[in-house]
């Protein structure tokens, strides 16, 4: 009987996946219209052939050159026909409906446009807009305030492409005698227009952008209530559904970039570092999807401007609000409710803010529940707990309180076309309050009765100044000035558990501070052909105070840590188009650790090659340096698992050695990426147990020496990503193969061991569908067992430390897989409009095991499994005016 | 039939008159000769069609002319079609000065198209003429044709494009390199090698402007490819960018600086 069923579910899922399958390879590949192959071929035949075959008015003088040409085009438009034959011709042409013609250059032009990407029902700045034209090997992008400028253009015509995620791309001809530096407004009209109350429109929704290089990507959180979503709707989650970054199961949303871990990754917002970027212990993500109009994910080559992070660069770029009309929205989910204003000042000021709340009350949703028992389930309290519930004269009791809330507001201001002023401001808050109530647990608390309240609080607040200028079309500067503040303070008080009015007899106070301030001035300068130069100079101040006072019955125990480092760096990057096939990048960065004392390098290279319009090969070697390090030490208690750490005369600096090929290959309706990794981390380092005892400060309280493990790692793999943008039903697969293993000299007795976080498999795939306006998105997912070390090897030192001498991490949990649905519509009614959506979570309830918890606490240690969430149900609904 | 009836209709009045005014019927007699004389010989030259039917299109008009037996003539600006009335009885000739494209239906009679250049014979097919001062083309777009001149004569098929580019016996035979023949059908100028000076000349055809060059060498430029007249500023800011030279329109003149 139990056989019979288990099969059907099998069979079930076999179906889903099936389904899931035959969806994918639907609408191959559409009409082209001009394809050819042009070896040892007249110029003026290749021309006269567009006219027979293609039926092109295109007309040109016979005196033109006429020398043996080698081209090929493949389902090129007439445009790119022409300027294909062209290329490398000292030969002009121009378009005036339809008709083409063609004439020789007199004398050398230098041909420039420049303007700005705008939304056209909002008249917001477009950034990271692509602007290219892939026949004269022109490849630009729009800076955050959506400005862009092209240069040197040798034809007196140049057909430009303007495109961006979601929004229709645009065709624009330039002609030298029109355009000729001006500054021009393109307006770029969404696929998906919300105030339509039925659309009929063929498109999709999209998230993924072209993106320079094979190991970036641009991602618009626009449609992101479409995904589904656990909770909240969660930019960081969803960013895991990117290729290259880990599926953080149902534990967090840090970010796994090829094997990194989330602390190697520089988040910034609007420039600002941030440091700190989650609620509800780093389950959800705490910058809200509605304020973010960008997200650039480097995880290859990383541009010299950004330093200080092992494993990727994180760009977030807030919206600039509309710029036509106030807009208002409400949001509401089973966690939290929000509110979005957006509003334009004058036409040239603009303003908007988005602020979330926890619901209160929440803990009569099982959602609610299961998150904080899933997130808090290797705490040493609720071990004990869960000893106390399995063990006879002992008991325990627990209860838990969590509220967030978080804002972020960006205004800005538009001083003149070329100059930009905003301020962007970012809070977030964190606060949980926890009662225990323990009995029997003499031999390890110290007394029979005891009741633990407990109270964190964690905040992360900044804010950034920003001032972009174009001061002509061949420089523009960025200045940045950001100031940012996360803390934590801790709160306990161990009472006896049956008086309430019982004394004092123990207490912990932790706190923990990261203070963040930089200036960054950064430079971009084209004027020489084919190169782009750009230069920074960035100054930071770090300061990082950690204070912890203790008293457990008899122990008293008082730290103090404070440090102060600057760093500053300067970096210069030129990026060279050498020909039409090849491209080059070669930055480096320099930085002044002040605690050090040293000057720390970093270069950066990378070379695209590129065969063919729709083919790109990539390699890239990048040196980078970490000087700030999160101590994420489950022993500590809950109020520092975010410590930071800056490096120092004992602290080393990380390093790693990334080597990056990718290449990307696309036609029409698909893009195919194919990317391989090596990143070699050195100076890596873990504290030895406990962090106090190992510590010793100097007078100025700050560490003169501390006991560390010191290590290297490896993080290498492949991944590959299939996309399909257009058509009835879009999405990507996206396959990771990974490994990352560590080497530490006091740990596993020096052998190589894998990381936690290792995952060699992982299949991903989204599909997005449009039916009688409800968008529907799934996405199914099968990965690799996560790590763990076998009973065997572990065992229960001194004070319940958990001990491994030998084969950590060396079983692997079974498979994990699951399909999580989303079902989303946007209504209209009347000026106003309604979005609602379902999303559903592990649809079939597959019991993932997501790690296993050992329990020092138990007469034997006790190892369980750990399961992810099963079938989880999330509503939303959003309202905008 | 129609002299039988007049003559009867003069004789009443004779009568009339013949009875009563006397000296009027000597009066009449002149007019009656030369009434007579004039209505024998109208009958005479309809029954030798004597007087052809003429179609003709002035500047800038285009025209489509149907024919008893089926056939389309498309007549373009600036050209004129006649036949005799007997077409399509005792045989299907039309004389051409202009340009023309022709949808001949299949029949017995040999239909022919008389031009200063030379004759064109077929029997159901469609083909372009283009027979001007400046030169003479035929192309067949379906079937065979054949083009005689003297005693020399050439048979082109679908796809083929007779050149004379004088009306010395200097005939080229080309293969058809563009679809949708013939151009100026479809509002487009074809160019193989074709002067600006040419071009020119079919654009003032097409739009009733004169077209001068300040420079007269610049009317020399060859240009191939095909030039959209869909409009006449296209047409103008076309050969403005081909020649390098700005243009300037002023009323219907229009001057190549």
């Amino acid at each position: 009987m139990t056989n019979a069923r288990s099969f059907k579910i099998n069979r079930n899922k076999l179906l889903i996946l099936f389904i899931w399958i035959g969806l994918f390879p639907t609408n191959l590949f559409s009409n082209n219209n001009i394809s050819f192959d042009f070896r040892q071929i007249y110029l003026q035949d290749a021309l006269d052939t567009l006219v027979s075959q293609y039926n092109i008015s295109l007309a040109y003088p016979d005196i033109i050159e006429n020398p043996l040409i080698n081209v090929s085009c493949n389902q090129c438009t007439d445009d790119d026909a022409v300027e294909t034959i062209l290329k490398n011709q000292n030969l002009s042409w121009e378009k005036k409906s339809d008709q083409y013609v063609i004439f020789a250059d007199r004398g050398i032009f230098k041909f420039s446009v420049s303007g700005s990407v705008l939304d056209s029902l909002s008249n917001e700045p477009i950034p990271f807009a692509n602007i290219f034209n892939s026949s004269l090997s022109i490849g630009e992008i729009s800076d955050q305030n959506g400005q862009f400028s092209v240069l040197n253009i040798s034809t007196k015509t140049c057909t430009l492409n303007i495109s961006y995620i979601g929004y229709k791309t645009k065709r624009v001809v330039f002609s030298f005698l029109e355009h000729n530096n001006e500054h021009l407004k393109i307006n770029l009209n969404p696929k998906i227009l919300a105030s339509k109350a039925v659309s009929i429109t063929g498109y999709n929704k999209e998230f993924m952008g072209k993106s320079e290089s094979t190991g970036q990507i641009s991602f618009s959180p626009k449609h992101i209530a479409i995904l589904p979503h656990l909770g909240e709707i969660d930019i960081f989650r969803s960013l895991q559904f990117l290729p290259g970054i880990q599926l953080g199961n149902s534990g967090t949303s840090g970010l796994y970039v090829r094997g990194g871990t989330p602390d190697q990754n520089l988040i910034l917002l609007d420039g600002m570092k941030i440091f700190y970027t989650s609620h509800m212990f780093g389950f959800l993500s705490s910058i809200s999807p509605d304020a973010v109009k960008n997200i650039q994910v480097y995880k290859g080559n990383i541009p010299s401007e950004f330093g200080g992070s092992l494993s990727s660069v994180i760009k977030l770029t807030t919206r600039n609000g509309n710029g036509l009309k106030p807009h208002f929205s409400y949001h509401s989910n089973f966690m939290s409710n929000g509110l979005s204003l957006e509003s334009p000042i004058s036409s040239r000021i603009n303003f908007i803010v988005n602020i979330r709340k926890s619901t209160k009350n929440r803990s009569s949703i099982n959602l609610y529940d299961s998150i904080t028992k899933y997130v808090n389930r290797n705490d040493q309290f609720n071990l004990l707990s869960e000893s106390a519930n399995s063990q006879i004269n002992k008991e325990a009791d627990y209860s838990i309180a969590n509220s967030y809330e978080d804002l972020i507001s960006r205004i800005s201001f538009l001083a003149s076309p070329g100059h930009r002023f905003s301020f962007t401001k970012l809070y977030g808050n964190d606060i949980i309050t926890e009662n225990r109530k323990y009995w029997g647990f003499n031999n390890i608390l110290a007394h029979d009765s005891i009741r633990f309240e407990e109270k964190s609080n964690w905040t992360s607040n900044g804010e950034s100044l920003n001032w972009s200028s174009k001061w002509n079309q061949s420089y523009s500067s960025d200045f940045l000035v950001s100031n940012y503040i996360f803390s934590s303070n801790y709160n306990s008080i161990q009472k006896k558990s049956n008086n309430t009015n019982s004394p004092l007899f123990g207490f912990a106070i932790e706190k923990n501070s990261l203070k963040n301030r930089s200036m960054k001035y950064n430079h971009k300068f084209k004027g020489f052909k084919n190169h782009t130069i750009s230069a920074s100079i960035e100054e930071s101040l770090y300061k990082i105070y950690f204070a912890n006072d203790l008293l457990d019955g008899g122990l008293s125990n008082q730290t103090f840590i404070k440090q102060t480092t600057y760093l500053s760096a300067t970096s210069i990057e030129d990026n060279w188009i050498i020909n039409h096939l090849l491209k080059l990048k070669v930055g480096h960065r320099l930085s002044y650790h002040s605690t050090t004392e040293q000057f720390y390098s970093s270069p950066r290279l990378a070379l695209s090659f590129i065969p063919k319009k729709n083919i790109n090969f990539e390699i890239s070697f990048n040196k980078l340096n970490q000087f700030i390090h999160q101590l994420n030490n489950v022993k500590t208690t809950r109020g520092n698992q975010n410590m930071w750490l800056m490096s120092s005369d004992v602290i080393p600096v990380m390093t790693s050695n990334n080597i990056n090929v990718g290449s990307h290959l696309k036609n029409k309706n698909y893009n195919i990426t194919l990317n391989g990794y090596h990143k070699l981390l050195k100076n890596l380092f873990q504290l030895k147990d406990p962090f106090y005892t190992s510590l010793s400060l100097n007078k100025k309280d700050e560490i003169e020496s501390i006991e560390l493990d010191k290590g290297s790692g490896v993080s290498k793999g492949i991944e590959l990503l299939i996309r399909k943008n257009k058509g009835f039903i879009s999405g990507w697969i996206s396959y990771q193969l990974n490994q990352s293993t560590y080497r530490f000299e006091g740990l596993n007795s020096g052998n190589l061991f894998l990381a936690n976080h290792d995952k060699t498999h992982e299949l991903k795939t989204i599909i997005m569908t449009r039916i009688f306006n409800w968008d529907i998105s799934s996405m199914w997912a099968i990965s690799s067992g996560g790590v763990y070390t076998s009973d065997s090897n572990i065992y229960v030192g001194s004070g319940f430390q958990l001990i491994t001498n030998d084969n950590k991490n060396i079983a692997r949990l079974p498979a994990t897989h699951r399909l999580d649905v989303s079902f989303s519509k946007s209504l209209r009614v009347k000026s106003s409009t309604i979005e609602l959506g379902l999303s559903i979570y592990n649809l079939y309830n597959k019991k993932n095991i997501d790690n296993k918890k050992y329990n020092p606490y138990d007469e034997n240690l006790t190892i369980t499994d750990v399961f992810m969430f099963g079938f989880t149900p999330t509503f939303f609904l959003k309202a905008r005016i | 039939m129609s002299i039988q009836g007049s003559v009867d209709a003069q004789k009443s009045t004779q009568n009339q008159r013949a009875d009563s005014l006397a000296p009027f019927w000597i009066k009449l007699k002149p007019s009656f000769n030369f009434l007579f004389a004039f209505s024998f010989l109208a009958v005479l030259f309809t029954y030798i069609n004597f007087l052809p039917t003429t179609f003709k299109t002035s500047v800038g008009e285009k025209k489509i002319i149907s024919l008893s037996d089926g056939s389309k003539i498309h007549l373009n600006s600036l050209s004129d079609i006649s036949h005799h009335d007997s077409y399509n009885i005792k045989d299907r000739t039309i004389s051409l000065n202009g340009e023309a494209y022709f949808e001949v239906m299949k029949g017995e009679i040999p239909f022919i198209v008389k031009t200063e250049y030379g004759n064109v014979k077929v029997l159901g097919t469609s083909f372009n003429i283009y027979n001007r001062d400046d030169g003479f083309e035929l192309g067949v777009n379906e079937g065979k044709v054949n083009f005689s001149k003297n005693l020399e004569s050439q048979d082109l098929i679908k796809g083929q494009i007779l050149q004379n580019s004088s009306k010395i016996n200097n005939i080229n035979i080309l293969e058809k390199v563009y679809s949708n023949y013939p151009d100026w059908k479809n509002n487009k100028i074809y160019c193989n090698q074709t002067s600006l000076n040419k071009i020119c000349s079919e654009i003032e055809r097409i739009f009733n402007i004169t077209v001068t060059f300040s420079n007269p060498e610049v009317g020399d430029l060859t240009i191939s490819g095909t030039i959209n007249t869909q409009t006449l500023d296209n047409a103008l800011s076309t050969i403005s960018l081909l020649s390098q030279h700005e243009f300037k329109l002023n009323g219907d003149q229009c001057t190549i600086l």
